[in-house]
């Protein structure tokens, strides 16, 4: 018996469109129409794969074309699996809603650990060189556009580098032998920076602010923890890896889903900012512990700092934030860090509370 | 970022609305007038496109070569003109060999501009000559896996035309190793001391326009489709005009959102991100919708057939902003609705206009072209794509 459906013939040399009939009977398929008169052999046939309801194609020897509606087709000429295989997967149901479930929890894997373990293993392994000079660049980005001279008296530095040096003697690995600086902080107030490649820059302003210099050791404990934990690299890089995984998986649509992509990029970036300052707060707690300290002066240095912002006014809201290797302060001085890269200024301070107990 | 091809299957990464074919050459007022049309529905394409991704993500990007040339059948196959749809052919082993060597080059590059930007204006400049091969080669990859009616486009730009098409760009990373360096013990306090700063990107920003024009030229007047070549008499002059102008609206634009989002940023923060979408959206419609016009509106097949694209701006803004939004809030998941509206759109405002019936054309059989030039101008995004 042969079934027959109708088809577009093309045949290769010209863009002449042919309406054809193609009869398939046993291994023969007969190809007629106005102009045509094909008879082929079914097995020289070859059936390109399906995809979505767009007409199958099927390539003819000698370089001709028929295209025709695979419903038409029917089982006339059967469309071998393979070339049939892609298709029945981007059709069935639960092949696609497992994908989305699939591709959402590989998603959620790479970014919650994938992307913090991989910037963690090469933070570890940057060779020092290249560290030390993101803190000298650093350093001097900020001195060229924000800092002045610190105009701290001799007598304070000194007592201040003393507990500083104090306190990084007993971190390990990059906290070990940091160097604390002192700078007028400029519009960027009261604050603390932990620049990767072990340097620490206090602000004249914080001093002043937090007068006593216990107090103040729980900041520079803090920063400290930055530097050992090598979170400025980390977060180089973490910033780095969610823009190319992003890119990797959603890119390739559109440019303007490019752009779209950076959004949640953002929102990424916040979480893994609260986690590194979580740890860096617990680090402090240790460090204050070990140099006879109590943990609960973070939770005073905090609220102290939180006062004087919000005396400030949310207005003019700079950098509340003691963020390591955030070297280009400015470009998010607007954004105040409390709201989305630190946890709530309430939560560390209970936080310090509990560890002092 | 990706698909350019020759003119006409430029259409293909747009592309346009559903059924009705032979009617809708009979409805249109001119029975000259040819329209494009583009049949994808957003739900059939999320299917696609997402178990694609996630056979992507399982064999840890190695079947992003076979997606794409889902992708790119898909959307070419739904791109219909005069009731014959557009076909891609792209052979996805000969894409994953350009993606890896692309990849092995980007990774390189990145890693030499972390540790000194000025190494990376070295390898870019060292890289320089291989840049017109990979234009050449993407461009003749793109054309010859298109066809229509069984009939392949061609591409036959050399060497030599691409480098006179691009050179000016060599001048960027000459320009960046010549300036003084900043020096950051004096901090320059006054604006006009600013100016190192500036001279790279004013440079770019002026040749820029001349090389897209040229690369646009090259891409079109060496395009055949069959034995019938395309010409575009677009002026490189008409590309400064779009591009002044976009440089304009950018600085308006950024300048209002800014201004905006100062006054908002302490009441509603959460907004700031979106202004900067909505600058992105503006200024992507204007160049996309006027550089398309222009060189689809210039541009004939054959001597007989023309180009009619009709692109407005505000509609494609619209577009591109109410696209972001959705990819934002579902985190991605809206993408294969923000590409087929699109394609949709681009496709709807597409025709082609002649005297004579589409019949007409002849070929001859195609022969294979590398994919490496493709990827690796993906991947570097020197594909000057509309």
């Amino acid at each position: 018996m042969a079934a027959s459906f109708p088809a577009d013939y093309f045949n290769g040399a010209s863009s002449t469109r042919h309406a054809v009939e193609v009869e398939v009977d046993a291994d023969t398929v007969r190809i007629r129409g106005s102009e045509v008169a094909l008879d082929l052999a079914a097995g020289d046939l070859r059936v390109q794969p399906r995809l979505g309801k767009l007409p199958v194609r099927i390539v003819l020897p000698g370089g001709g074309l028929l295209v025709a509606d695979a419903e038409l087709m029917g089982s006339a000429l059967p469309i071998p699996r393979p070339a049939g295989l892609s298709h029945r997967l981007e059709s069935h149901l639960g092949v696609v809603l497992g994908s989305v479930a699939g591709v959402v929890v590989a998603a959620w894997l790479a970014f919650t650990y994938g992307i913090p373990w991989a910037a963690r293993e090469i933070a570890y392994r940057l060779p020092p060189s290249v560290e030390a000079e993101i803190a000298v660049e650093g350093l001097k980005a900020l001195d060229s556009y924000v800092f002045r001279p610190s105009a701290l008296d001799e007598n304070r530095k000194r007592r201040l580098s003393a507990i500083f040096a104090e306190l990084s003697a007993k971190a390990e690995g990059a906290g070990r032998g940091a160097r604390l600086v002192f700078r007028d902080g400029g519009w960027v107030g009261a604050n603390a920076f932990a620049l990767p490649g072990g340097v620490v820059v206090a602000t004249d302003q914080l001093v002043v602010l937090l007068q006593d210099e216990d107090r103040i050791a729980a900041v520079l404990a803090h920063e400290i923890g930055h530097l050992q934990y090598r979170h400025g690299s980390r977060h180089i890089l973490q910033d780095s890896l969610v823009g190319l995984l992003a890119l990797a998986l959603l890119g390739d649509a559109t440019a303007v889903a490019n752009i779209a992509v950076t959004i949640p990029t953002a929102m990424v970036h916040s979480g893994y900012s609260r986690d590194f300052e979580r740890e860096a707060d617990r680090f402090a707690y240790g460090l204050l512990k070990q140099t006879h300290r109590s943990p609960k002066l973070m939770g005073d240095a905090l609220a102290e700092l939180e006062r004087a912002h919000e005396a400030r006014g949310a207005a003019c809201k700079p950098d509340s934030d003691s963020d390591a290797g955030n070297t280009k302060p400015a470009k998010r001085s607007r954004v105040p860090d409390y709201v989305s890269t630190h946890p709530a200024t309430e939560e560390r301070i209970r936080a310090a509370e509990e560890a002092a107990r | 970022m990706t698909d350019s091809v020759l003119p006409a299957a430029d259409a293909l990464s747009s592309v346009a609305p559903p059924p009705a074919l032979p009617a809708a050459a009979a409805a249109s007022p001119d029975p000259r007038l040819q329209r494009f049309r583009f049949s994808g529905s957003a739900g059939e394409y999320f299917g696609i496109w997402i178990v694609n991704l996630f056979l992507t993500v399982i064999t840890l990007g190695i079947y992003s070569a076979w997606a794409k040339v889902r992708k790119k059948r898909y959307f070419y196959g739904n791109t219909w003109l005069a009731d014959s749809n557009f076909e891609y052919h792209g052979n996805p082993v000969a894409i994953l060999k350009g993606r890896l060597l692309a990849f092995a080059a980007f990774v390189g590059y990145t890693l030499l501009t972390q540790y000194s930007p000025r190494y990376g204006a070295l390898l870019l400049l060292a890289l320089m000559p291989a840049v017109p091969w990979i234009i050449v080669r993407s461009f003749a990859f793109n054309a010859v896996n298109t066809s229509y009616r069984n009939l392949r486009f061609h591409f036959d730009g050399r060497y030599r035309e691409a480098l006179a098409a691009i050179w000016p760009l060599f001048l960027v990373p000459l320009v960046e190793l010549l300036i003084p360096e900043v020096d950051p013990e004096h901090r320059p306090q006054r604006w006009q001391d600013m100016w190192p700063l500036l001279v790279t990107p004013v440079i770019f920003m002026f040749l820029y326009p001349y090389v897209v024009a040229k690369v646009k030229l090259l891409q079109v007047n060496r395009s055949r489709f069959g034995h019938a070549d395309f010409a575009c008499r677009a002026t490189v002059g008409s590309f400064y005009r779009v591009y002044l102008l976009t440089y304009v609206l950018l600085v308006v634009t950024v300048a209002v959102f800014s201004g905006i989002g100062w006054i908002l940023s302490h009441l509603l923060i959460v907004l700031v991100p979106f202004f900067y979408l909505a600058t992105g959206a503006i200024v992507l419609a204007y160049t996309k919708s006027r550089i398309g016009n222009l060189v689809f509106n210039t541009t004939s097949l054959a001597g007989g057939w023309r180009f009619r694209s009709t692109l407005q701006m505000r509609r494609l803004a619209m577009i591109y902003a109410t696209n972001l939004l959705a990819i934002t809030f579902t985190l991605g998941l809206m993408i294969p609705w923000a590409a087929v509206r699109t394609a949709r759109y681009r496709a709807e405002c597409l025709a082609l206009k002649g005297e004579e019936s589409l019949d007409a054309f002849v070929g001859d059989m195609s022969r294979q072209v590398n994919a490496t030039g493709e990827e690796m101008g993906e991947m570097f995004d020197v594909d000057l794509s509309l």
